[in-house]
């Protein structure tokens, strides 16, 4: 057997004599190692993870005010606005590329509802694993988190939560079908329900059904506060044409001054119906209601919390952020310098970091020092023995040496280890 | 940068733990059959500009004026298909969820928009291909009676007159939107797309100068419409036209009846005239005889008489019975 043999087989036969003292000197070391050594390939991890979601979303477009609520809001779905941004404004922003609305103010069974747009999923890559994508008003489909957790497949039906519970006149809880299962994607986009912007805006009353406001009907809320009055047989609003609908087909026995001509067209207070906050809205969408249900007021004012903005060439992009950087009213962030800054106040925790585990490292070698160190004098009888059997120093030398290499070597191994273990966890958890 | 503060930071940091990569965006499903439309003739005698084998472009149509604007400037380039039936009127005309994911599929999607497609306020289409060909014209707001219940205050539910193709410079208005967006989507069919709409603005600027020559002499006419369909015909060719919204086949109302009378009272009868949108029924078409002149013009909306849907041809009848009335 060799010298090195001998060194490696004694140093062996040593460490298992004390396993103890072997077991706390390699879980010692190795702690000193893991926690550098985790904490900066965590953080890497973290810091690769966060800009890729803030580098698929160039533009992000809304009002003035805190940009990391918007960043958070749009491609987190988390957190709200201060205040939305017309729809309007998508026209303008078209000309730099695909601008798709993102409106988050709502949640069914507390996971978020984000109202968009139908190109959203592509812009996403995302894929229906069941089902298909939203195509009529009141209709979402499921990230995959979130239909694994609710258990939910195409045919459900949620109700959106209650917003407002002291507000009765204004929006309510709907009810909305789910058509599709979205593929997991490993993003935020797992954990949220997706429809159109119209069906958001059906949730907060801007886009409604109900039964035709007539005059009748007016005075009938006013005069008669029986209820059955309001829920007659005309409260299902299937025999009249909805009030959105374009004059182009106007109920047969609409009066003679509603007429839309080309002249005499009067606008006096009689053309104003007040009916009430007790008129009957429905409470869902059916295949039988749904033509009824229709805008109050012009879509280009209704809201959105942000646009997020994919130009379609770096021209445009900085063209965006120049227009943008001049607006009164609007902002452009960018998310991945939202994010870097945030990952900043990682690195200089992680800076800090640094001193503190330079102060572990070194308390640890001391620790190992010192152990050594004792060991070495609890073994003196040992070595004296080993010198004269005819041992010299240096082979006992390089024993010692070989056990502290065994020691180090098996704490490195240790931390690698459940550095990579941790790692996969925190992927995991990433994920979802 | 405004962070608020470092406990937001890391209240920040617990939300962003959710986050992870996204990949890059992917193409959309390949496209269904569909018609090409005809290859544009290049004019002066020349063979037609060369369509290439298979469309280059994937298009749907949402109501009949949008769809022959679409078969009239292809140039054999465009698969156009129309999503809906050519006799449906888009006013109550709904699609079905399956029918709305095949639309969302297509290159673009071309409407006359003015809320005249009422059916796409239900459906979720893809802003980005929607061409709504009307939005940068100068379109007319009409009043609807307003209302109110519950936190939106006094809204209509009014918006614009959606009848723009029956004023030709404003539906030839209408084509040269539409070249653009082709022209944009393909530009190596620019010249063909060029061709395709000068052919139609000599035919569309004709057609408007013909009809233009024949409403002339019937501008002293106190017009009474059935139905508010006329706005953009009224104002190019100046005419005077006072909707009653009226159901021309249904039996007429004393009400109805009597403001005719009053209407035909306040001049004589050669000075007004009806237009009516449909087949009167047969008490107004006897209350009518013995009265003032009535006219049943094509509103363009649907093919006539059950045949293809074609412009020039049904925009041309409607100037034969304006001619009729002609002194």
């Amino acid at each position: 057997m060799s010298a090195a043999g001998d060194a490696l087989f004694l140093a062996t036969k040593s460490l298992r004599a004390s396993k103890w003292r072997s077991a706390i000197l390699i879980f010692g070391t190795a702690v000193a190692a893991f926690l550098p050594l985790f904490t900066f390939k965590a953080a890497a991890l973290l810091e690769k993870t966060l800009l890729a979601r803030a580098a698929a979303s160039p533009v992000v477009i809304g009002q003035k005010g805190d940009e990391f609520d918007l960043t958070m809001n749009a491609l987190y779905f988390r957190g709200q606005v201060a205040e939305s941004i017309p729809f309007g404004e998508r026209k303008g922003l078209a000309e730099y590329g695909l601008a798709l609305p993102l409106y988050v103010a709502y949640s069914i069974s507390g996971t978020p509802l984000v109202g968009t747009s139908v190109e959203y999923f592509d812009a996403r890559g995302l894929e229906v694993a069941e089902g298909r994508l939203p195509a009529l008003l009141g209709e979402v489909v499921a990230g995959a988190d979130v239909a694994a957790e609710l258990e939910l497949e195409p045919g459900d039906r949620m109700r959106s939560d209650l917003t407002n519970l002291y507000n009765l006149a204004g929006s309510y809880p709907l009810l909305l079908d789910v058509v599709g299962v979205l593929r997991p994607r490993g993003t935020p986009d797992d954990g949220a329900f997706f429809a159109d912007v119209k069906t958001a805006w059906m949730l907060d009353g801007r886009l409604h059904g109900h039964e035709e406001v007539t005059p009748e009907l007016a005075e009938t809320a006013y005069g008669d506060p029986d209820v059955d009055a309001l829920l007659g047989d005309d409260a299902s609003g299937d025999d009249g044409d909805p009030i959105g609908a374009p004059e182009t087909d106007p109920p047969d026995d609409a009066p003679a001054e509603e007429a839309a001509g080309e002249v005499e067209e009067d606008e006096g207070e009689e053309d104003h119906i007040e009916a009430t906050a007790a008129i009957f809205l429905f409470a869902e969408i059916t295949a039988e209601n749904r033509n009824d249900f229709h805008m109050h007021g012009s879509v280009d004012d209704a809201p959105v919390g942000s646009f997020l903005v994919l130009p379609r060439s770096v021209k445009r992009h900085d063209q965006l952020l120049g227009e943008m950087a001049l607006h009164e009213k609007y902002q452009a962030v960018r998310p991945v310098t939202v994010i870097e800054t945030v990952l900043e106040i990682v690195l200089r925790l992680r800076d800090g970091l640094s001193a503190y585990f330079a102060l572990v490292a070194f308390s640890t070698l001391a620790f190992f020092g010192l152990a050594l160190t004792l060991s070495l004098r609890l073994r003196r009888d040992e070595m004296m023995l080993m010198r004269r059997i005819g041992c010299g120093r240096f082979r006992i030398a390089a024993l010692i040496g070989t056990e502290v290499a065994l020691v180090v070597v098996a704490a490195v191994v240790t931390a690698v280890l459940a550095s990579e273990l941790g790692l996969w966890l925190l992927d995991a958890a990433l994920r979802g | 940068m405004k962070l608020r503060s470092a406990a937001t930071v890391f209240a920040a940091l617990a939300i962003l733990l959710g986050a992870a990569a996204c990949s890059a965006p992917e193409e959309g499903a390949a496209p269904a059959a569909a018609g090409a439309t005809a290859p544009t003739p290049s004019g002066d005698g020349q063979p037609a500009l060369e369509a290439p084998a298979e469309p280059v472009l994937r298009v749907a149509t949402l109501s009949n004026p949008a769809d022959w604007l679409v078969q009239r400037l292809g140039a054999g380039r465009i698969a156009a298909e129309q999503a809906m039936p050519a006799d449906a009127r888009p006013a109550t005309w709904r699609p079905t969820a399956d029918a709305v994911v095949a639309l969302q599929q297509v290159d673009l999607l071309v409407m006359n928009g003015a809320g005249y497609e009422a059916w796409t306020d239900q459906t979720n289409l893809p802003l980005s291909k929607l061409l709504d060909t009307s939005a940068e014209l100068d379109r007319i707001e009409i009043q609807g009676r307003t209302h109110s219940h519950g936190d939106g205050g006094e809204h209509s539910h009014a918006g614009f007159a959606a009848e723009l193709w029956l004023d030709p410079d404003l539906y030839l208005a209408q084509a040269r939107s539409i070249h653009d967006a082709f022209v944009e989507l393909d530009a190596d069919g620019a010249e063909a797309y060029g061709a395709a709409l000068a052919a139609l603005e000599t035919e569309l600027t004709g057609l408007s100068a013909e009809l233009a020559a024949t409403l002339e002499p019937l501008r002293g006419i106190q017009w009474i419409a059935d139905h508010p369909s006329f706005h953009y015909f009224a104002r190019r060719f100046g005419l005077t036209i006072e909707a009653l919204d009226i159901d021309a086949a249904a039996p007429p109302s004393a009400e109805l009846l009597s403001a005719l009378a009053e209407k035909s009272a306040a001049g004589n009868d050669a000075s007004v005239a009806v237009l009516l949108t449909s087949k009167p029924h047969p008490d107004l078409e006897a209350a009518l005889r013995d009265g003032p002149a009535h006219l049943v013009v094509d509103t363009l909306e649907v093919p006539a008489d059950g045949g293809d849907y074609d412009y020039l041809a049904q925009m041309r009848a409607n100037r034969d019975l304006f001619a009729g009335l002609s002194p």
